[in-house]
C-alpha cells in the first residue's frame, strides 16, 4: 500500500500544490488564515464545488464532459424546494414532515437521474459531442427551472431540512460528510465496480471498447444518470444551506468544477481519473480562494489567477510527457 | 442541381423561410421591413463573431474565448485612445487597434493549443478565464461612455430607416456592410486559395495534412491570426452599436454557444469540413431570428431559454442524423 503511495506521482504533485498554497497563506496571514473559524466556513464552502466537481469528473471520465450540472443541480433544488414548501405552509409535523422530507429528497434525485438520462441518450443516440449536447441542454434545464419559478428565487423550507446544512457532527460540518460520502461512493463505483471498468475502458477508447463487447451506449447513458444524480444531491445541499433555491443560482461552477476536475488530474481526453486528486484540488482551490478574500485581493484577482493555473497545471502535464518522450529517444 | 438541393445550406434556407412564414402569419409585423432592419442589426456582432469561430472550428478545435477577446481588444483600445486623448482619431485606427489586439490574443491561444497541445476546449476556457479577471483586476472596471468621437459617430451611421407601424424608428445599421465584406472575403479565401483549401484539409485529419506537406503549425497560425482580427473587428462594432464600452459584456461573454451552434447548424453533416461560411451566416440569422421574435409570437420572456435550447439541440439532432454523404463538398474537398 505504502508503496504503491510513493509511486503515484499525480498524488504527490497535487500535494506539493496543496501544502505550499497552504504555507503561502499561513505565512501571508498567520492569524486569519490559521483560526478555526476559517476552517469552518470552509468546510461549508467547499462541498458545493466538491458536489459538481464529482459529478463532472464522471462525465469526463467517460470520455465527455457535463456542462449541464448547474442546471441540473438548480432544476432538482427548486423541485424539492416546491414539495418541501408545501408542507412548510401546511405545517406538517411528526411523520408526515418526515415523509414529505424523504419524497422530496427521492423525487429530487428522481428528477437528476432523467435529467442524466436525457443527457444520456441525447449524446449515446443522438450522436452529439457531449460538449455541444450539454451545452444545450443546459439552456433546456435552466429554462425549465425558470418557467417553473418565472425567474424568481424560491424559499422557506422547513427549518428540519435546514439543519442539515448548518450543523456540525463532531466539529465537521454535515455538507462535509456528505461530500465525503459522496467521494467515496463515486471512488468505489469508478475503482470496484463493473461499470467503473467499463467507464474508463469507454473513455479511453469508444471504439475499441465496442468491439470488446461492452455495451457503450448503455455505460454513457448510466454515467450521464449518475452524474445527473450527484448534482440533485448538489442542487438539495445547495437548499438546506442557503434556504432558497434559483434557477440561475451560481452558474459559475461548470467551469470552476471542470477546473477543478482537470486539476485533479482527470484527463480531459477521457479514461483516467483519481478521487483522492480531486478532494486535494478542492482543498487547495478552497485555500487558494479563502486566501485571497483575507488578502483582499477581489474576484477577479481570483478568476484570473484560476484560469492561470488551469493553464499551468495542464501545460505541466503535456511537458511531463514531452520530457518522457525525450527520455525514451534517447534511450533508443 | 441534386447537389444544390441536398446541401445543408438549402435545407437550412427552407427552414428558415418556413419559420419566417409561421412566425408571419401568427403576426404580420415579422414580416416587416422594420423588423428585417432590426434583425439585421442584431446580427451583425454575432455574426462576426461567429465568423472568426467558424475559421477556428474550421481547422478543427473549439474556442470558448473568442467573445471575451473581441471584447477585450476593443475595451483596452478604447481604453487606451480616451486616457491618452485621442478623442479625434480617425475610425481605421481604431479598428487597426483592436484588430492587432484581437490577434495578439488569439496567438496565445495559438501557443497553447498548437505548441503546448492543450486540449482546445479546456485551453480556451482558461484564456476566457485569464482574459476576464485580467481587464477586470489589472485595467479597469468602469464602463466607458465617453468614446472616440469617430466612433460614436459610426454607431448613428445608417443606411435606410423604416418605420414600425406604431411609430418607432428601426434602422439598418452601416455595420452590416462590414458583415458582408468579411462574409465574402472569407468564403472567396476559403473555396478558392490554397490557404483555405489547407485548413479545410487541417481540419479534416491533421495527420494526413500533415504527410501531404502541410505546414500545420503555420496554417494554424494564420487561422488563429485572422479569427483574432475579425474578433477585434465584432468587438468594436458592439461597442459601437450599443455606444458605449464595458470590460465585461455579459452580452457577448458567455453566449458562446450561440455561435457554437450556428457554426454546427450551418456546417451540418458535411462529413470533412467543420465550418462553412455561407452556413454559419444562415445559422446566425436563424438563430437571433428566432430569438428575437419569440416576443412577438406572445411567447413571455422567461420561455426563451428552453425554447431555444431545444431549437438548438433538435437542430443538432437533424445534422448528425442524416447520414454524412462523402461526395457533398464536390469539388471543395477533394
Amino acid at each position: 500500500m505504502k508503496c504503491s503511495f510513493m509511486k503515484d506521482k499525480e498524488l504527490i504533485k497535487m500535494l506539493l500544490i496543496t501544502l505550499s498554497i497552504f504555507c503561502a497563506m499561513t505565512v501571508l496571514r498567520p492569524s486569519l488564515f490559521l483560526s478555526g473559524t476559517n476552517f469552518t466556513s470552509m468546510g461549508y464552502q467547499i462541498p458545493e464545488l466538491g458536489l459538481y466537481s464529482a459529478a463532472m469528473t464522471i462525465a469526463m471520465l467517460s470520455g465527455g464532459i457535463d456542462l449541464s450540472i448547474v442546471g441540473i443541480g438548480n432544476l432538482c433544488s427548486i423541485i424539492c424546494t416546491y414539495i418541501l414548501h408545501y408542507a412548510f405552509v401546511q405545517e406538517y409535523q411528526g411523520i408526515w414532515l418526515v415523509l414529505f422530507i424523504i419524497s422530496g429528497i427521492l423525487i429530487s434525485l428522481a428528477a437528476g437521474a432523467v435529467c442524466g438520462l436525457f443527457n444520456g441518450l441525447v449524446i449515446a443516440y443522438g450522436k452529439i459531442t457531449p460538449m455541444l449536447a450539454t451545452m444545450a441542454t443546459s439552456s433546456i434545464f435552466t429554462g425549465l427551472a425558470i418557467i417553473i419559478t418565472g425567474g424568481k428565487p424560491v424559499s422557506k423550507v422547513p427549518p428540519e431540512f435546514t439543519y442539515f446544512g448548518s450543523h456540525a457532527f463532531l466539529y465537521v460540518p454535515l455538507p462535509l460528510w456528505l461530500l465525503a460520502a459522496v467521494l467515496l461512493m463515486t471512488a468505489f463505483i469508478i475503482n470496484k465496480t463493473k461499470l467503473g471498468f467499463e467507464l474508463k475502458f469507454v473513455g479511453t477508447n469508444l471504439k475499441a471498447s465496442s468491439y470488446t463487447g461492452i455495451n457503450t451506449k448503455l455505460v454513457q447513458i448510466k454515467t450521464y444518470m449518475i452524474s445527473g444524480i450527484i448534482c440533485a444531491i448538489c442542487g438539495m445541499e445547495i437548499l438546506s444551506r442557503t434556504d432558497t433555491a434559483k434557477a440561475d443560482y451560481a452558474s459559475t461552477y461548470v467551469f470552476q468544477a471542470l477546473l477543478c476536475a482537470v486539476l485533479g488530474s482527470t484527463n480531459p481526453n477521457g479514461g483516467f481519473a483519481k478521487i483522492s486528486c480531486l478532494a486535494l484540488a478542492l482543498v487547495s482551490l478552497q485555500f487558494l480562494s479563502s486566501g485571497f478574500n483575507m488578502l483582499r485581493l477581489g474576484g477577479y484577482f481570483k478568476e484570473f489567477t484560476w484560469g492561470l493555473l488551469l493553464i499551468f497545471v495542464l501545460s505541466l502535464n503535456c511537458l511531463n510527457t514531452w520530457l518522457r518522450n525525450r527520455k525514451y529517444v534517447k534511450k533508443n | 442541381m441534386k447537389k444544390i438541393l441536398n446541401s445543408n445550406q438549402v435545407m437550412l434556407l427552407v427552414l428558415f423561410a418556413v419559420l419566417w412564414l409561421v412566425f408571419g402569419i401568427i403576426n404580420p409585423t415579422i414580416l416587416s421591413v422594420a423588423n428585417v432592419y432590426a434583425l439585421l442589426r442584431n446580427s451583425i456582432v454575432p455574426a462576426v463573431f461567429s465568423l472568426g469561430l467558424m475559421l477556428i472550428m474550421a481547422q478543427g478545435g473549439i474556442d470558448l474565448s473568442y467573445n471575451m477577446i473581441g471584447a477585450f481588444a476593443a475595451y483596452v483600445s478604447v481604453f487606451i485612445l480616451t486616457k491618452t486623448g485621442n478623442m479625434d482619431v480617425p475610425l481605421i485606427v481604431i479598428f487597426l487597434m483592436a484588430m492587432a489586439m484581437g490577434a495578439f490574443l488569439q496567438l496565445i491561444n495559438w501557443v497553447l493549443i498548437d505548441k503546448i497541445q492543450l486540449e482546445s476546449f479546456i485551453g480556451t476556457l482558461g484564456m476566457q478565464l485569464v482574459l476576464k479577471g485580467f481587464i477586470l483586476a489589472f485595467i479597469s472596471t468602469a464602463y466607458i461612455y465617453t468614446l472616440p468621437n469617430a466612433l460614436t459617430g459610426f454607431g448613428k451611421m445608417y443606411l435606410a430607416t423604416a418605420p414600425f407601424a406604431e411609430g418607432t424608428e428601426s434602422v439598418l445599421h452601416v455595420g452590416i456592410l462590414f458583415v458582408i465584406v468579411l462574409y465574402v472575403m472569407v468564403h472567396l479565401m476559403m473555396q478558392y486559395t490554397n490557404l483555405g483549401r489547407q485548413i479545410y484539409a487541417v481540419g479534416g485529419d491533421i495527420d494526413s495534412a500533415r504527410r501531404a506537406g502541410i505546414n500545420v503549425s503555420r496554417i494554424r497560425f494564420a487561422v488563429f491570426a485572422m479569427a483574432g482580427a475579425i474578433c477585434g473587428i465584432g468587438g468594436v462594432l458592439h461597442d459601437a452599436l450599443i455606444r458605449y464600452s464595458l470590460p465585461y459584456p455579459t452580452d457577448i461573454v458567455g453566449q458562446e454557444l450561440l455561435g457554437i451552434a450556428a457554426v454546427t447548424l450551418g456546417t451540418g453533416a458535411v462529413p470533412k469540413a467543420k465550418g462553412m461560411v455561407t452556413g454559419t451566416l444562415i445559422g446566425i440569422l436563424l438563430l437571433k431570428f428566432i430569438s428575437t421574435n419569440l416576443i412577438m409570437l406572445g411567447i413571455p420572456s422567461y420561455w426563451q431559454d428552453f425554447i431555444s435550447g431545444i431549437i438548438i439541440l433538435a437542430g443538432l439532432l437533424s445534422q448528425v442524423r442524416r447520414k454524412p454523404r462523402a461526395k457533398l463538398l464536390g469539388k471543395e474537398v477533394a
